[in-house]
C-alpha cells in the first residue's frame, strides 16, 4: 500500500493541476471504504453519505498539500477519519437521535441502519443477527474507541497505519486497541446475556 | 505474565504482533490460566466476527453527486483568490495589524506621559497662564483709573503696565469697604518656583543659570556652592540658588531653567495676598489722615502741654505708617520679583562611564549597536504597554466584527451548500 505506483504518481500530479477526472480515477477505488469507515464510525448511513463526500472533496482541495513519498491511502483515510471527528464535533446534538433510534431497536423497530439484507440465504441468518448485535456493540462504543474498532477490526489497518491516521505511536496504538477490544467484550457480553435472558 | 493485562497482550497475540519470545510465555500462560484463555478466545471470536461484518454498498448517487460537487468546487476555485494570494492577503493582515500597532505605540493617544512630556505640557500650561496674568495687570490698572476717575474701557490698556498701583490711592480719602469693591478685580499674588535639576556639567549650568536670571532683569539673592559627594577620583558639586526674577517674566524664566538640565523635581505657587495687601493699604491711608488732621490741631495748638501731647501722637502714628508702608514695600517687591529657588546637582554622565575615551570606529560602531539595541527595548516596552492600552479599544472592534464576521461566515456556507 506504501509505494505508489507510476500511474497513480501521473494521476496525483494530474489531480494537483486541478484535473477532476483524473482525481476521480485516482480516488474511486476508495470510495467504498471511505464511506464504509465514516458509515462505522458515525453509525448513519444518511451522515456517512455526507461526510464521505465531504472527506473527498477535502481531499482534492488539499492534495497540494500531499508529498509523495507517503502512503496515498492512508493519507485519505486520515482525512475521512478526521472529517468524521469534525463533523462529530460539530453536531454533538445529533446524538441525542441515535439515542431514540436505539430504543427505537428496543421495540423491535430497527430498519434504518442495517445495510439492505435483502437476498440473504436463511441459513445466514443466525450470523447476520449476531453481526447486527456487533454492529450495535460498535455503536455503543465511545467514539474514540468506536474509530479505533472500526479502523483496526472492520476496516483492517495496520497498527502502523492507524498510527499514521490518528497521528500517534504505535505504542499508544496498542494500547488504545486493547482497550477498546476489550470494553467491546464487556459490552457484547452484557448484550448477549441480555438477549439470553430475554 | 500478568493476568491484569491480558486483555493488552490478547489483543496483540491476537494481531501477531508479539514477538517470538513474547508469544511463547503468553501461549504458555494461557495454557496455565483458564481465565486468560476465556478472554482471549473471547476477544479472537469477537475481532472474527466483526471482520465478517459486509461492507454496506455505496449509495447509488455517490459517485454521481461527488463528482458534481468536485466540479463545483472547482468552478469556484476560480473565482476566488488562488491559495498562494490568499497566504499573502493573510500575512498582509497580519503586518498591518503590527503596523498598527507600532503606530498606536509610538503616538502620544497610548503612550503612557513620558517624565519630559508633561513637563512640556506644564511650560505650555504656564503659556496659557500668561494671559491671565496680563488681564490681572488690567484690573489692576482699573483699580487705578477708578480712583482718579478716568473713564473706562479701551483707554485703560494705554496704562503701562508697570503702573503701580499706589499712585492711585495717592492723595485721596479712601475707605476700606471702597477698596474692598475694587480689590475684586485686583488680585496681589505672590509666584514662587522650586526646582530641582540633575546636570552632567555643574559650572555650565550654574553659569547658564546666572545668565539666565540677569537677561530677564531679576538678581541671585542667594547662592550655595558645594560638594555633596566625594569619591576617589571625583568630587560632585550641588548648590543651591535663590532667583528673584520679574513676575512678568517668571514663567517664561522658570520653563527655560528646566531646559538646563534633567528634572527632578519642580513647583511652582501663587500666594494670594490681596487681602492683606488691601488691609494694610487702608490702615496706612487712615494713619495718614489721622496723621494730616494731627499735624493741622498742632498749628492751632497754642498750650505747651498739648503740643507736646499731639507731637507724642504724630510720631507714634508715623512709626506705625511707616511700619505698614515697610510691610506694603516688602510685600510689592515680592509681587513684584517672583523668587525661583534651584537646586543643582551634578551627576555622573552615566554613557561616559561605559564608553570608552578614545572613540575609536569600533567603539562607535558598539555604541550605534547599543542605541540600536536600547531603542528596540524601548520600542518592545511601549508595544506591551500600547497593548494593554488597546485591550479596551480592541474588545469592541471584536465585538464589531464579530458578529460581522459570523454573519458573512453563514452567508458563504450557505452559498457554498446551493
Amino acid at each position: 500500500m506504501r509505494d505508489l505506483n507510476q500511474h497513480e504518481i501521473s494521476l496525483i500530479r494530474e489531480s494537483k493541476n486541478g484535473n477532476s477526472s483524473s482525481f476521480e480515477e485516482l480516488v474511486s477505488p476508495h470510495y467504498k471504504k471511505a464511506f464504509n469507515t465514516a458509515y462505522r464510525i458515525l453509525g448513519n448511513l444518511e451522515d456517512a453519505n455526507d461526510v464521505a463526500q465531504d472527506a473527498i472533496i477535502k481531499v482534492f482541495k488539499s492534495i497540494g498539500s500531499f508529498k509523495e513519498n507517503s502512503s496515498f491511502s492512508t493519507w485519505v483515510y486520515k482525512i475521512v477519519v478526521n472529517t468524521c471527528i469534525d463533523f462529530k464535533r460539530k453536531n454533538k446534538k445529533q446524538q441525542v437521535v441515535y439515542l431514540d433510534k436505539e430504543i427505537g431497536e428496543k421495540n423491535g423497530g430497527l430498519v434504518l441502519e442495517i445495510p439492505d439484507n435483502a437476498g440473504t440465504p436463511e441459513s445466514l441468518f443466525e450470523e447476520n443477527e449476531v453481526k447486527h448485535i456487533i454492529h450495535y456493540a460498535i455503536n455503543q462504543l465511545n467514539f474514540e474507541q468506536r474509530k479505533i474498532i472500526v479502523l483496526r477490526d472492520v476496516k483492517g489497518f495496520s497498527y502502523k497505519e492507524i498510527a499514521e491516521i490518528l497521528e500517534c505511536s504505535e505504542g499508544t496504538v496498542k494500547s488504545k486497541i486493547s482497550r477498546a477490544r476489550n470494553n467491546l467484550r464487556k459490552l457484547l457480553a452484557s448484550k448477549l446475556n441480555e438477549r439470553e435472558e430475554g | 505474565m500478568d493476568c491484569k493485562k491480558i486483555h493488552y497482550f490478547a489483543s496483540l497475540y491476537i494481531d501477531e504482533m508479539m514477538s517470538d519470545g513474547e508469544k511463547i510465555q503468553f501461549e504458555k500462560h494461557c495454557e496455565k490460566c483458564e481465565d486468560c484463555k476465556t478472554v482471549l478466545e473471547n476477544t479472537r471470536l469477537m475481532t472474527e466476527s466483526i471482520k465478517k461484518i459486509s461492507d454496506v454498498s455505496l449509495p447509488s448517487n455517490f459517485s454521481a453527486s461527488l463528482s458534481e460537487r468536485l466540479r463545483r468546487d472547482i468552478n469556484r476555485n476560480k473565482v476566488r483568490f488562488p491559495r498562494m494570494s490568499r497566504k499573502i492577503a493573510g500575512l498582509a493582515a497580519t503586518a498591518a495589524v503590527i503596523l498598527l500597532f507600532v503606530i498606536f505605540a509610538n503616538s502620544n493617544l497610548f503612550t503612557p506621559m513620558k517624565y519630559d512630556e508633561s513637563v512640556e505640557e506644564f511650560g505650555g500650561d504656564m503659556a496659557h497662564g500668561a494671559p491671565s496674568q496680563q488681564s490681572t495687570m488690567i484690573a489692576e490698572d482699573s483699580v487705578a483709573s477708578k480712583e482718579s476717575n478716568v473713564i473706562e474701557g479701551s483707554s485703560i490698556r494705554q496704562f503701562s503696565a508697570d503702573t503701580d498701583v499706589e499712585v492711585g490711592f495717592a492723595g485721596a480719602d479712601v475707605k476700606t469697604d471702597e477698596l474692598r469693591t475694587t480689590k475684586i478685580h485686583t488680585r496681589k499674588i505672590i509666584f514662587s518656583g522650586n526646582l530641582s535639576l540633575e546636570v552632567d556639567n555643574f559650572d555650565q549650568a550654574y553659569n547658564e543659570v546666572l545668565r539666565l536670571a540677569e537677561v530677564k532683569g531679576g538678581f541671585v539673592q542667594n547662592s550655595n556652592i558645594y560638594f555633596y559627594d566625594q569619591r576617589e577620583d571625583e568630587k560632585f558639586k550641588a548648590a543651591n540658588i535663590l532667583l528673584r526674577i520679574p513676575k512678568d517674566n517668571f514663567k517664561l524664566t522658570f520653563a527655560k531653567l528646566q531646559d538646563i538640565g534633567n528634572v527632578i523635581h519642580q513647583g511652582i505657587s501663587g500666594d494670594d495676598v490681596t487681602d492683606r495687601y488691601f488691609d494694610t493699604e487702608a490702615a496706612a491711608k487712615n494713619l495718614e489722615i489721622q496723621e494730616e488732621r494731627l499735624r493741622k490741631i498742632l498749628e492751632k495748638a497754642e498750650k505747651i502741654e498739648d503740643v507736646l501731647r499731639i507731637e507724642n501722637e504724630l510720631s507714634r502714628i508715623r512709626l506705625q505708617i511707616n511700619q505698614l508702608r515697610g510691610q506694603l514695600l516688602n510685600l510689592n517687591r515680592h509681587i513684584e520679583m517672583s523668587t525661583i529657588s534651584i537646586d543643582i546637582r551634578e551627576v555622573r554622565d552615566l554613557t561616559a562611564t561605559i564608553n570608552p575615551i578614545d572613540e575609536g570606529l569600533w567603539a562607535r560602531a558598539v555604541s550605534s549597536l547599543r542605541k540600536t539595541i536600547n531603542k528596540l527595548v524601548d520600542l518592545f516596552e511601549k508595544l506591551f504597554i500600547a497593548f494593554f492600552a488597546a485591550l479596551p479599544i480592541m474588545a469592541i472592534v471584536i465585538m464589531i466584527l464579530l458578529p460581522v464576521g459570523i454573519i458573512a461566515k453563514m452567508i458563504w456556507k450557505r452559498s457554498r451548500r446551493d
